[in-house]
């Protein structure tokens, strides 16, 4: 089929690996990626520091282009942004008197699966990947979208992939948007709460299904010289799959 | 202030809408629904409700004669180091002080908070199996302080009174509430507190322990 | 000591402290785990715990929209066996009532056991002022009293303090030599408290839950505390936020259910203690006098708001122990009585200061409170709520600007492009340090790799 891709704003600053890497492998699953030029970003960032009108703007360019591009599917590598989409829009549009595209918005948000989702529908073969991965799991995936197993059958999936039991796996990171920088002492201890127990995982990879996070984590592994490499699990599939070809 | 002034000034703030929450919408639930228990209530309430007064630090005996009774309130008193007693007016505790006295061991009726009594003697209006909690009514007992001043409280229990969940006592409350009481206390155990290192303590301000005589009746 | 709200300080401040103080986190993460734990293993034993926390949230939010009604129902019902009742719409009201009270019955001393909303309207410090020596008898409170520090925990006050610090603590006040084996202290504890329980005039105690359909007021405790505060004093007076009430016996049972599970994880209370008014003719203890104050303090400022579902908070805690930014910052991160998701919420809407509002940035928006909470209140959206409010009413010109320039930019494509290229171009070549500052505390920036953009790999249809 044909996935609207949106590739986040954090994608289309600092990461962009991991779009090409998602739709690599929605490639390879026989669909076809569509990415409108009009869509932006959902509007989380101002959202989340209280500016409605703001972050109304933004999200209404980027309804708009979803709806312009009339998808099937619309597919979202970040739980974060799939949980503004799918949980905040109505209510965020309702905020600033937009009721029209607060209903639309409604309308859209059963056609919204966030990356590891939309895998869980797909039959998935192949792939080797020999390493011994933690799994983060970000707050937004695991409690607005309930998202929690389908992203460990994915790695599961992978000849040779083991998912370490890590003690801290579902403590939130610290990231939480501008909280990373108006409280960035509360912020790193968070991350490192987490990251101590990943040491004594013994995992050689950590992976996640939102770049905001492992941007966050990332950084404090990099600082702390931890010997552990960080990536979207779009990346891992990509490289697990580029293995049998 | 006064009553009507306050309620209005409630009413008014109320006059307005409530912004509903689009993200979170509260459920629409209809009346309260009963409590559903993971765990089956299997098996004799007595003796249910032995295991969960125990479970929660209560020692728990059965009693089939009077002779029972006094020896376990003497076992009591060698287990603490002294018996000095006082009996609540609750039903149970009839006749107690004359088996006592045959005993050699004084009771009296518990009067006031500064008694020097080590063992507060109690009846019970019922038990309830799934926690192993007494409940104890002042109107009943004709005090508050017989199951609460003496550090060992001592609780005679009928069979009869047990009932399996607190939902069983706190939906049927216009049966409990009867004679009037001016305070009823559901006691399940001995006083607890983890204020200290979170480690869990007993014999905090409560009694330091309580002991349940079930009787057959 | 005062339990105002701490001024002058910033949240960065007060949470960098903490920090810092290894041991107290190490306490707060154990506590908060081990207590988290055993909720979870209590909630288990419900078969229908989701059904029970929906109803709750309907029935707490149907019983706030009905206030008016409720609060004359129970205060009827309060008077008609003998309880007098106080309406205090503010801190000054209520803690003039209670003095008052206790001027009248010549009261000296005083014997508390442990209510947030007393802590919240400064009554000890009112009574004190008034010549009534007032003891807080819940062991924690009793210890921070003492020690005249803030609670750090709303269950579990002294928490922070080791069992060292309180032998200590203890043996200045006894002149004792106590060893710090918490038994012992705990037998000290008991024997001073008694004294006092013996000795006061006036026992002070909060309520768990009013039950409306009765005028009964139910109090949950387990160290007996509460009963004693409530049976021996001549005098009783609770103290109850206005909202704290329940319509009937049905809904109370729902409610007990469910507090004792997610706040200790016990399945009942040791003592849930009923009290229906003064003494009976038939009974030969329980005060004389019974009095109910009926406390707003800012609490009617919530109602027909987006934050009246604050409102059906029951001072559980179990938000408190699944908060990832409370487990680093402790009570005294907050400034305040209230901490964790709850006093998040709460300060900024009792207090109208810079430190309380400063309190909708301690959170991560994780919404790991929101799934704690027993009654299913929105806590991440109360705190989005709460910067709303801000941005609106306070944000500077300047902050307004940004915004609007970022909306402006991202809500076109032309511009989002551009702009993401700009910051994807900046964070490959400008050093570490300058790049955004408070980032660099603690991490380094990301590294973008060289090569297009996505959208430029992606137009250019590359595989």
């Amino acid at each position: 089929m044909r996935v609207t891709l949106v590739p986040t704003c954090v994608v289309d600053t600092v990461a962009p690996e991991v779009g090409v890497a998602v739709t690599r492998v929605l490639r390879r699953l026989g669909h076809e990626v569509s990415v409108p030029d009009e869509v932006t970003c959902c509007g989380q960032p101002a959202w989340n520091a209280g500016f409605a009108d703001a972050a109304a703007k933004v999200a209404g360019q980027t309804l708009d282009a979803l709806m312009q591009d009339d998808p099937e599917v619309v597919c979202v590598p970040a739980g974060s942004c799939a949980t503004m989409m799918r949980v905040y829009w109505p209510q965020l549009f309702e905020s600033v008197g937009d009721s029209p595209s607060a209903s639309r918005a409604r309308a859209l948000a059963e056609r919204v699966k966030e990356f590891s989702e939309f895998l869980s529908r797909e039959s998935l073969h192949g792939g080797r990947y020999e390493k011994k991965v933690a799994y983060h799991h970000s707050c937004h995936m695991l409690r607005e979208l309930h998202l929690e197993k389908e992203p460990i059958a994915a790695l599961r999936s992978l000849k040779g992939c083991q998912v370490a039991n890590w003690e801290d796996d579902k403590r939130c990171c610290g990231f939480g948007g501008l909280f990373s920088l108006k409280q960035p002492e509360i912020s790193v201890a968070m991350a490192d709460e987490k990251l101590d127990s990943l040491e004594e995982s013994e995992a050689e990879e950590l992976v996640g299904c939102d770049a905001s996070c492992l941007l966050q984590l990332e950084g404090r592994v990099t600082r702390r010289g931890m010997r552990i490499s960080v990536r979207h699990l779009a990346e891992v599939l990509d490289e697990a799959y580029s293995r049998d070809a | 202030m006064e009553r009507q002034a306050f309620l209005d000034g409630l009413r008014r703030s109320l006059a307005d809408e409530m912004p509903p929450n689009a993200a979170h919408p509260p459920p629409a639930v209809i009346g309260v629904p009963s409590i559903a228990y993971a765990s089956a209530a299997e098996g004799d309430v007595t003796n249910r409700f032995q295991e969960a007064a125990e479970a929660h630090g209560s020692v728990v005996r059965r009693v089939s004669r009077p002779a029972d009774l006094t020896d376990l309130i003497a076992e009591i008193g060698s287990t603490y180091g002294s018996t000095i007693a006082v009996l609540s007016s609750d039903q149970e505790t009839e006749g107690l002080r004359e088996l006592l006295a045959e005993r050699g061991i004084a009771a009296g009726h518990y009067l006031d908070p500064s008694t020097p009594a080590t063992l507060g003697i109690t009846g019970a209006l019922a038990g309830i199996a799934r926690t192993g909690s007494l409940v104890v009514s002042s109107a009943r007992a004709g005090s508050r302080g017989a199951s609460l001043i003496p550090p060992v409280h001592l609780c005679i229990l009928r069979a009869s009174a047990i009932v399996d969940a607190p939902s069983d006592v706190w939906r049927r409350w216009d049966v409990f509430l009867e004679g009037d009481p001016s305070q009823i206390v559901f006691v399940t155990g001995p006083s607890k507190s983890g204020d200290i290192e979170g480690v869990l303590a007993t014999g905090v301000h409560g009694p330091v322990a309580v002991w349940i005589a079930i009787t057959e009746e | 000591m005062t339990h105002d709200l701490l001024t002058g300080t910033k949240l960065r401040t007060r949470a960098a402290a903490a920090i810092d103080n290894e041991r107290l986190g190490s306490v707060l993460r154990e506590f908060t785990d081990s207590i988290n734990a055993r909720r979870l293993v209590a909630e288990r034993d419900i078969a229908n715990h989701q059904e029970l926390k929906d109803a709750a949230r309907a029935l707490r939010s149907g019983m706030i929209s009905r206030l008016p009604d409720v609060l004359s129902r129970f205060a009827d019902e309060l008077e008609a066996r003998g309880v007098s009742v106080y309406w205090a719409t503010d801190a000054q009201e209520a803690c003039a009532y209670v003095t008052e009270v206790a001027t009248r019955s010549n009261a000296r001393l005083g014997v508390k056991s442990k209510s947030m909303v007393t802590e919240e309207i400064g009554l000890n410090e009112h009574l004190q002022a008034a010549g009534v020596e007032v003891v807080e008898t819940d062991l924690g409170e009793y210890i921070v009293q003492l020690a005249d520090e803030m609670p750090s925990h709303i269950l579990a006050p002294a928490i922070h303090m080791d069992r060292r610090d309180i032998a200590a603590l203890f043996n200045r006040i006894s002149g004792g030599d106590l060893s710090d084996v918490p038994a012992e202290l705990i037998a000290f504890a008991r024997g001073r408290l008694r004294e006092k329980f013996l000795q006061a005039d006036l026992g002070i105690s909060g309520c768990n839950f009013g039950v409306a359909e009765t005028g009964t007021l139910v109090l949950v405790t387990n160290e007996g505390n509460g009963r004693l505060v409530t049976s021996i004093p001549k005098v009783h007076v609770a103290i109850m936020g206005m909202e704290r009430l329940v319509e009937t016996w049905d809904q109370l049972d729902l409610m007990m259910t469910l507090l004792t599970r997610a706040s200790t994880g016990q399945d009942i209370s040791v003592y849930v203690n009923h009290l229906a008014g003064p003494r009976r003719a038939n009974e030969v203890d329980g005060p004389e006098e019974m009095h109910v104050v009926i406390v707003d303090n800012g609490r009617s400022n919530l109602l027909a708001t987006e934050f009246q579902e604050m409102l059906n908070c029951i001072r559980c805690g179990a938000c408190i122990n699944v908060c990832p930014v409370y487990r680093h910052i402790g009570g005294s991160g907050y400034g305040w009585i209230y901490s964790g998701p709850m006093g998040a919420v709460l300060t900024p809407l009792l207090n109208a200061s810079e430190e309380a509002g400063e309190l909708r940035e301690a959170s991560s928006l994780c919404g790991a409170c929101h799934h704690a909470c027993p009654v299913g209140i929105p806590l991440q959206d109360l705190l989005l709520g709460l910067r709303r409010h801000r941005a609106q009413e306070k944000a500077g010109r300047s902050e307004k600007a940004t915004w609007a320039a970022w909306a402006s930019a991202w809500s076109h494509p032309s511009t989002y492009r551009a702009s993401t290229k700009t910051a994807s171009v900046l964070a490959r070549i400008v050093p570490d340090r300058v790049k955004v500052p408070r980032w660099g505390v603690g991490r380094d920036a990301p590294q973008p790799p060289p090569g297009p953009s996505f959208r430029v790999w992606l137009k250019k249809g590359e595989r």
